[in-house]
């Protein structure tokens, strides 16, 4: 069987309009409350428990991880579905580091403001050039998969689908800013648990994990086997992928100068936790396509496709792709509106502000920071057309990210570096890294190039150190 | 096609028309399916376990340190 027709054409549009308007209305009315540039960006510095564990738990469930998850679990097997669950760990380990950045930066704003701080011009200019190709990077990734599901869902046309989707997350954060972006991710997170456990539910109704077993260890023996190299591979490279986009990016970092400075540690330990399942859960879900006889056409579908069989063996039958596109649909909005938000924030600070030395009143920056969350979407846009493979595009920007992973430590716990070392680490990672990821094997692109770094910050805080600025200035 | 061990494979296709009458065998396809050697992967390997544990241990390490 396959995707198509799912939805028709009418129902997919009604479903993302009527979410969008809902996201939209929510938006403004938490908007409300952003009346100063700290309440739009950061939400006030007030933000919970519950609120900060749910947006940073519904942030990191990207289209990435309801897409990726089961395309890694189909081709990886076992390893695959625990190397994507692995990318948890960032958000455990930067319970500790949201800790000691509230102590070192009560007032920050940005990841940039550290970088600046900390490495100086330089190393903020190349901190920027890594987040802001990241971050468009992920957008893109999103815009895609967000297409690709419209397309297989609903015969949405590519294009139109990716455009829908990201005109109604723009509109969103445009209105309320970190406010609309964080309420509205705490219902997104509400619904992606309960529909990810749902379809866990009817999958495990619909198919014995025994019958999975035997299928595998006839059909695709090597999923099962401990040996399976670039499965073993993908573990440590997702995980230091996630140790670097989670360590570095500022979607993490606005949101830990958006929480009580004692919730921030405890929110993001508690959304490590609650994350870990659900890339093992949305990749069970692949691995059943071959007891199930599902014909998989194209793999980087394989979840929701999959999901959609199961579904409508189910009495659910005729609302089975609506139950799909909701949750996936949220999953999307969850990412796309906190990278649009946090990537916006870089821009207005660190370069309307802090490059081109433009200072803004009230007044003037509600309008700037429109500007570029619209500029950011359509750079986004008109990449994402392309339409490239989600997975092939995401993995090839990890050297990037993990190349920052310790010179963000070592900025943060130690007294004295070279911080030119530091920064020479950080380019040579990022080219070796990348070299790795073409030439070598696609999984060694994080962990080269977070091996080179870690190498050049150890060296840089014994080979010529000078005491490190005061993050305070 | 995914999950398949080293080694040598063939495969052919054949088409099965609704009425169940059964098309031509096509000519094998043969595919070599070979993984990283393993003198490298263990390499990268080791050097990956190093690097996350040495990063779990600075934060660790870092964090009560300076609690």
């Amino acid at each position: 069987m396959t995707l198509a027709a799912a939805l028709n054409q009418s129902t997919g549009w009604a479903i993302v309009i009527s979410l969008g308007v809902l996201w939209v209305l929510l938006g403004i009315y938490w908007g409300r409350r952003a009346k100063t540039s700290e309440g739009f960006m950061l939400a006030g510095r007030n933000v919970g428990l519950a609120l900060g564990a749910a947006t940073a738990m519904a942030t990191w469930v990207t289209s990435n991880t309801t897409m990726v998850a089961p395309l890694l679990a189909y081709e990886k097997g076992v390893w695959g579905m625990l190397a994507y669950a692995s990318a948890s760990f960032g958000l455990l380990l930067f319970a500790p580091l949201a800790f000691r950045i509230r102590k070192l930066l009560p007032n920050g704003v940005t990841a940039g403001d550290f970088f600046r701080l900390r490495y100086g011009r330089l190393g903020w200019a190349v901190f920027l050039v890594i987040t802001l190709v990241y971050s468009i990077t992920w957008l893109v990734t999103m815009a895609i998969a967000g297409g690709k599901l419209l397309e297989a869902l609903a015969a949405i046309p590519f294009a139109q689908g990716m455009t829908l989707i990201l005109v109604v997350c723009v509109l969103y954060t445009l209105f309320g800013g970190l406010y609309a972006v964080i309420g509205t991710d705490f219902i997104q997170s509400l619904i992606i648990l309960i529909g990810i456990v749902f379809i866990d539910f009817v999958v495990i109704q619909n198919v014995e994990v025994a019958a999975v077993h035997t299928h595998l260890a006839r059909e695709q023996p090597a999923l099962l086997d401990i040996m399976m190299p670039a499965a073993l591979l993908a573990i440590f490279n997702n995980m230091l992928f996630g140790f670097g986009e989670v360590m570095h990016n500022n979607v993490w970092w606005s949101r830990a100068f958006a929480m009580r400075e004692k919730i921030a540690p405890k929110a993001f330990f508690l959304s490590g936790i609650l994350w870990f399942p659900i890339p093992i859960a949305a990749g069970f879900i692949a691995l059943a396509a071959g007891p199930l006889g599902v014909n998989v056409t194209d793999p980087s579908k394989v979840g929701p496709q999959v999901a959609e069989h199961v579904l409508g063996l189910s009495a659910l039958g005729p609302y089975a792709g609506v139950i799909i596109l909701v949750v996936l649909f949220c999953s999307m909005a969850s990412s796309i509106d906190s990278l649009l938000a946090a990537t916006s924030d870089l821009l207005v600070r660190d370069i309307y502000e802090g490059v081109f030395k433009k200072s803004l009143t009230p007044e003037t920056f509600r309008p700037v920071a429109a500007v570029c969350i619209i500029s950011v979407s359509v750079i986004a846009w008109l990449l994402a057309l392309s339409g490239l493979p989600v997975d092939q595009v995401l993995f090839s920007s990890g050297p990037l990210v993990a190349s920052l992973i310790w010179p963000v430590i070592a900025g943060l716990f130690w007294k004295q570096l070279n911080r030119t070392l530091v920064i020479l680490g950080i380019v040579f990672a990022c080219g070796i890294g990348l070299w790795c990821y073409f030439e070598v094997q696609t999984y060694t692109g994080a962990l080269v190039a977070a091996a080179i770094s870690m190498i050049f910050t150890i060296a840089a805080r014994y080979l010529g150190p000078q005491p490190l600025n005061p993050l305070s200035s | 096609m995914t999950g398949l061990r080293e080694g040598r494979y063939s495969f052919r296709v054949r088409q099965i028309a609704p009425d169940g009458k059964e098309g031509e065998w096509s000519s094998p396809l043969s595919l070599q399916v070979q993984y990283l050697d393993r003198p490298t992967l263990f390499l990268l390997l080791s050097v990956g376990a190093i690097v996350a544990g040495s990063t779990i241990f600075a934060i660790t390490f870092g964090f009560f340190k300076n609690r």
